[in-house]
C-alpha cells in the first residue's frame, strides 16, 4: 500500500531531555493511524516535526503526495494542534477565511467553504461572533474546521478530542470516519486510548519518547491472543470449574459476575461451550484486550513503567 | 527539512493584509491616528483663536503728553488698531483715580526726561488688561522718526534710516536661497520615527505577544514559513504606520499653514525623498526588532517595560542632537551611523544639519538593507523556536536558538 508518509529514525532532545528517541514509522493513503502514548511521551514534539514546525536533531521525513515523493506541501496538509486558539477579537468567519487564504484559498472559495463546514457543525449562526465569545467545544470545532477546510489530502490532528465532553468527543469521531470514507488520510494523536482504538486502522504507541508498539491494530490484538471475558450468571450456580483452568486469570469476582481474562487463542469457542453447559448464564461478552492494556504489557515487557496519571 | 529563508511575497502580502485591517479597527489604533491630529489642531487652532482675542481685545489708554510733540503723533500712528488712545490734559492724581475706577485700562506719561532716556511706564490698576507688545511698536516708531527729525533729517531721509535689516543665507552652489526644509524636513521625520515606533511599533510587538498567548501561532506556522509571517506583519503595521503618519502629517500641515508659507521653506521632491527613504528603512529595521522581542515574552506587561528600553537605544542620538548638529561629519558620528540600531536616528540628524555626499548615502542604505534582512532573520528564527516554548525566553535561550537547529 502506498505511503503518504514516512518517518524514519526521528530523534529530538530539549537541553538534554530526550523528547523523541528514534523512532519510524509509516502512515498508508487512506488510513487513520493513531499516535498514542500517555502525556509527555514525545507525541506533540513528532508532530511538529512532521509538520515543520520544529528541526529534528536527527532522521528524515518523506511525503508523498498525488503519487509524487516530495517535501511537506503546508498547503496540502491539514493540521490541528495541540495548543489550540484562534484570533481572539476578529470574527469566526474571518478567522476561517484567513487561515484558507494562507493554505492557497481563494477567499471566495474559502468563505463558501466555511459557511458550509459551520453548517455542518452546527455553528452557522456563530459566523459573525467574535471567536472569544464561543464556548470550549465551539472553538474547537471552529479550529477543526480552520484545518480541513482546504480539503487537504492528510490530515494531522493533535489530541483532537482532549477537553471535549462524550457528546462532542462522538461528533469529531464521526467526523473523521467521514473524511476517511472521502479518502483523507488522518494521522491523530491521543491518550485515551480506548476512546479512539474503534476509529484506527493502525496505531503506534509511543511512550517517553520510544517506539514501543506499531501496525494493524486488528493484526496486533490477534497477536495477542488473548480474551476479556465478562460472565453474569445465575448467583446459585458454582464457577470453580472456570478457577481451575490454568489458561484464565480472575480480574474481578463477585456473586454472579467474573472478570477474566483467557489466554487460549483459538480455544474460546471451546470455553464459551463449557461456560453455557455449566452455568444458567444472562449475558456474556468476550473481546480482545483493549488497547490500553495492551499499552501496559508492552511496556511492561520491556522492563519501563506506565505512570497511569499519564493518560488523565 | 532544511527552511530557506526566501520570502513568499504572496503569503507575506495575505499577511500585511489581514494585520492591516485588524490594526486598523483596534480602539488603539483609532485613539492614537485621530486623538493626536485634533490635538494638534486643537494646540493651533487655540493659539490662533487667543492671537485672534487678543487683536480683537480693545486696550483703552490714556496719555498725559508734557512733549507736546508725541501726542498727536501716536493718535494718529494707532488710528485703525486695537488701541484707543486720548490724550489726556487733567492732573496725573486726577488720571489715576479714573483709571482706578476703570474708565483707562492704563495710562502712560510722556516727559522730555523718558523721551531723552527711551524708558516709558504704562501704569494700570489691573496690569493684566495690559499687552506692551501691542503699543510698543508703534510708540518705538513715532519716538524713532521724532528723535531722527530732531537731528534734522527730511521725511524720506527718515523713511531710509528706518528701513527694516533683512539677513539670508545662500548656498554657494545653488541659485535659489537655502531652503529650510533640508533642515526641518529631517528633523520632522526623526521625530515622526519616534512617534511611529512608540505608537505601531507597540501595537506590533504586543500582537506578537497576544498571537503567542491566543496560541494561534503554531496554526499559523504550519501554514506558512516564520519568515512570511514576519515580514507580512511588519509590512502590515509599516502600512498602518504610514497611514498614521499621513494623518499626522496633514493635520499637522494644515495646523501649520495658518503660520508658515510654505513656498518660503523651499519644499521640493529632491529635499523630501533621501530622509524619506531613510524613515522608511528606520521603520522597517526597528519594527523588526519589536516584532522580534515580542517573539522573546510572555506577557504583555513584560513588552511594556522593554519597550521603554528598546525605544531609548535607537533614539539615544536624538539626545546628543546638539552634538550631532554641529559636528555632522566627524569620524564618531560617521561610524555610529552606520551601526544598527543607531543608523535611521543618525542619519536623520545628519541630514538636518549637512548634506551627506552621495556615496554616504549608498553606504548607510546598504547599512540598513543588511540590518533589516540581519534583524528579520534574527527575528523570524526567535518566532518560529521561542514562540512555541510560550514562555518568557532568557539570553541563555536566545543565544540557543541563535546558534543550532532547535
Amino acid at each position: 500500500m502506498e505511503e503518504i508518509l514516512q518517518v524514519e529514525n526521528l530523534s529530538k532532545s530539549f537541553g538534554g531531555k530526550i523528547a523523541v528517541d528514534n523512532i519510524s514509522f509509516s502512515v498508508p493513503r487512506g488510513q487513520i493511524l493513531g499516535f498514542l502514548g500517555p502525556n509527555g511521551a514525545g507525541k506533540t514534539t513528532s508532530l511538529r516535526i512532521i509538520m515543520g514546525i520544529l528541526n529534528p536533531d536527527k532522521g528524515d521525513i518523506f511525503f508523498n503526495f498525488n503519487g509524487k515523493p516530495s517535501s511537506l506541501d503546508k498547503t496540502k496538509v491539514g493540521y490541528l494542534p495541540e495548543e489550540k486558539g484562534l484570533y481572539e477579537e476578529a470574527k469566526v468567519l474571518p478567522n476561517l477565511i484567513y487561515i484558507g487564504q494562507l493554505k492557497g484559498m481563494k477567499k471566495n472559495s474559502a468563505r463558501q467553504k466555511a459557511q458550509k463546514w459551520l453548517e455542518r457543525v452546527g455553528l452557522e449562526e456563530y459566523a459573525n461572533q467574535k471567536f472569544d465569545k464561543l464556548s470550549r467545544g465551539m472553538k474547537q470545532k471552529v479550529q477543526f474546521i480552520a484545518s480541513v477546510l482546504h480539503d487537504p489530502e492528510f490530515l494531522v490532528l493533535d489530541e483532537p478530542f482532549a477537553g471535549l465532553d462524550p457528546v462532542n468527543q462522538n461528533f469529531f469521531m464521526q467526523v473523521v470516519r467521514e473524511l476517511q470514507e472521502q479518502g483523507k488520510t488522518i494521522l491523530f494523536s491521543a491518550h485515551q486510548m480506548n476512546l479512539v482504538e474503534e476509529i484506527c486502522d493502525s496505531i503506534f504507541l509511543i511512550n517517553k519518547g520510544k517506539q514501543i508498539l506499531s501496525g494493524n491494530l486488528k493484526e496486533i490484538k490477534e497477536s495477542y491472543k488473548e480474551y476479556n471475558v465478562n460472565i453474569y450468571f445465575n448467583p446459585e450456580n458454582d464457577p470453580s470449574f472456570l478457577l481451575d483452568n490454568p489458561d484464565i486469570q480472575i480480574n474481578k469476582k463477585n456473586i454472579g459476575y467474573l472478570n477474566f481474562t483467557f489466554q487460549g487463542d483459538n480455544k474460546i469457542n471451546k470455553l464459551i461451550d463449557q461456560i453455557t453447559a455449566n452455568l444458567d448464564l444472562k449475558e456474556i461478552q468476550a473481546s480482545p484486550p483493549p488497547l490500553h492494556d495492551i499499552f501496559i504489557n508492552a511496556v511492561q515487557e520491556r522492563g519501563e513503567e506506565v505512570d497511569e496519571n499519564q493518560f488523565a | 527539512m532544511k527552511k530557506s529563508m526566501k520570502i513568499s511575497l504572496p503569503n507575506a502580502k495575505k499577511v500585511a493584509k489581514w494585520e492591516f485591517t485588524k490594526g486598523i479597527r483596534t480602539p488603539m489604533f483609532l485613539v492614537l491616528t485621530f486623538v493626536i491630529p485634533l490635538l494638534i489642531l486643537g494646540i493651533g487652532s487655540l493659539e490662533f483663536i487667543t492671537q485672534e482675542f487678543r487683536q480683537a481685545q480693545t486696550m483703552e489708554l490714556a496719555l498725559i503728553d508734557n512733549t507736546g510733540e508725541i501726542g498727536p503723533r501716536l493718535l494718529e500712528q494707532t488710528e485703525n488698531t486695537n488701541i484707543q488712545l486720548e490724550i489726556f490734559t487733567g492732573s496725573q492724581e486726577e488720571l489715576k483715580q479714573k483709571t482706578l475706577n476703570g474708565a483707562y485700562d492704563g495710562f502712560l506719561i510722556i516727559t522730555p526726561e523718558n523721551l531723552r532716556e527711551g524708558h516709558f511706564q504704562i501704569f494700570s490698576g489691573d496690569p493684566r488688561n495690559i499687552a506692551p507688545a501691542q503699543i510698543r511698536p508703534h510708540l518705538e516708531k513715532v519716538i524713532t522718526e521724532f528723535r531722527l527729525e530732531s537731528l534734522g533729517l527730511v521725511k524720506e531721509e527718515i523713511s531710509s534710516a528706518t528701513r527694516p535689516v533683512s539677513l539670508g543665507v545662500q548656498a554657494l552652489e545653488e541659485e535659489a536661497p537655502f531652503a529650510i526644509a533640508r533642515f526641518l524636513v529631517p528633523i520632522a521625520l526623526g521625530m515622526i520615527l519616534l512617534l511611529s515606533v512608540i505608537f505601531s511599533g507597540q501595537m506590533l510587538m504586543y500582537g506578537v505577544i497576544k498571537e503567542k498567548r491566543n496560541r494561534v501561532v503554531e496554526i499559523l506556522l504550519s501554514s506558512i514559513s516564520s519568515f512570511d509571517l514576519l515580514t507580512g506583519k511588519i509590512m502590515g503595521y509599516g502600512l498602518l504606520s504610514l497611514l498614521q503618519v499621513g494623518i499626522w502629517t496633514t493635520a499637522g500641515l494644515l495646523t501649520a499653514s495658518r503660520f508658515v508659507n510654505f513656498q518660503d521653506l523651499g519644499l521640493s521632491l529632491e529635499i523630501i525623498l533621501p530622509p524619506f527613504i531613510i524613515f522608511l528603512l528606520g521603520y522597517i529595521m526597528l519594527a523588526s526588532l519589536f516584532a522580534a522581542l515580542g517573539a522573546t515574552m510572555k506577557e504583555a506587561e513584560e513588552g511594556s517595560q522593554a519597550q521603554g528600553l528598546i525605544i531609548l537605544i535607537p533614539m539615544i542620538p536624538l539626545f546628543l542632537s546638539g552634538l550631532l548638529i554641529t559636528a555632522p561629519n566627524a569620524l564618531w558620528v560617521r561610524i555610529f551611523t552606520h551601526i544598527p540600531p543607531f543608523i535611521p536616528a543618525m542619519a536623520l540628524l545628519r541630514m538636518g544639519a549637512t548634506t551627506l555626499p552621495w556615496w554616504e548615502m549608498g553606504t548607510i542604505v546598504l547599512a540598513l538593507l543588511l540590518s533589516i534582512v540581519l534583524f528579520i532573520y534574527i527575528g523570524s528564527r526567535i518566532f518560529s523556536r521561542g514562540i512555541l516554548q510560550y514562555e518568557a525566553i532568557g539570553f541563555k535561550d536566545l543565544s540557543k536558538i541563535l546558534r543550532k537547529k532547535y
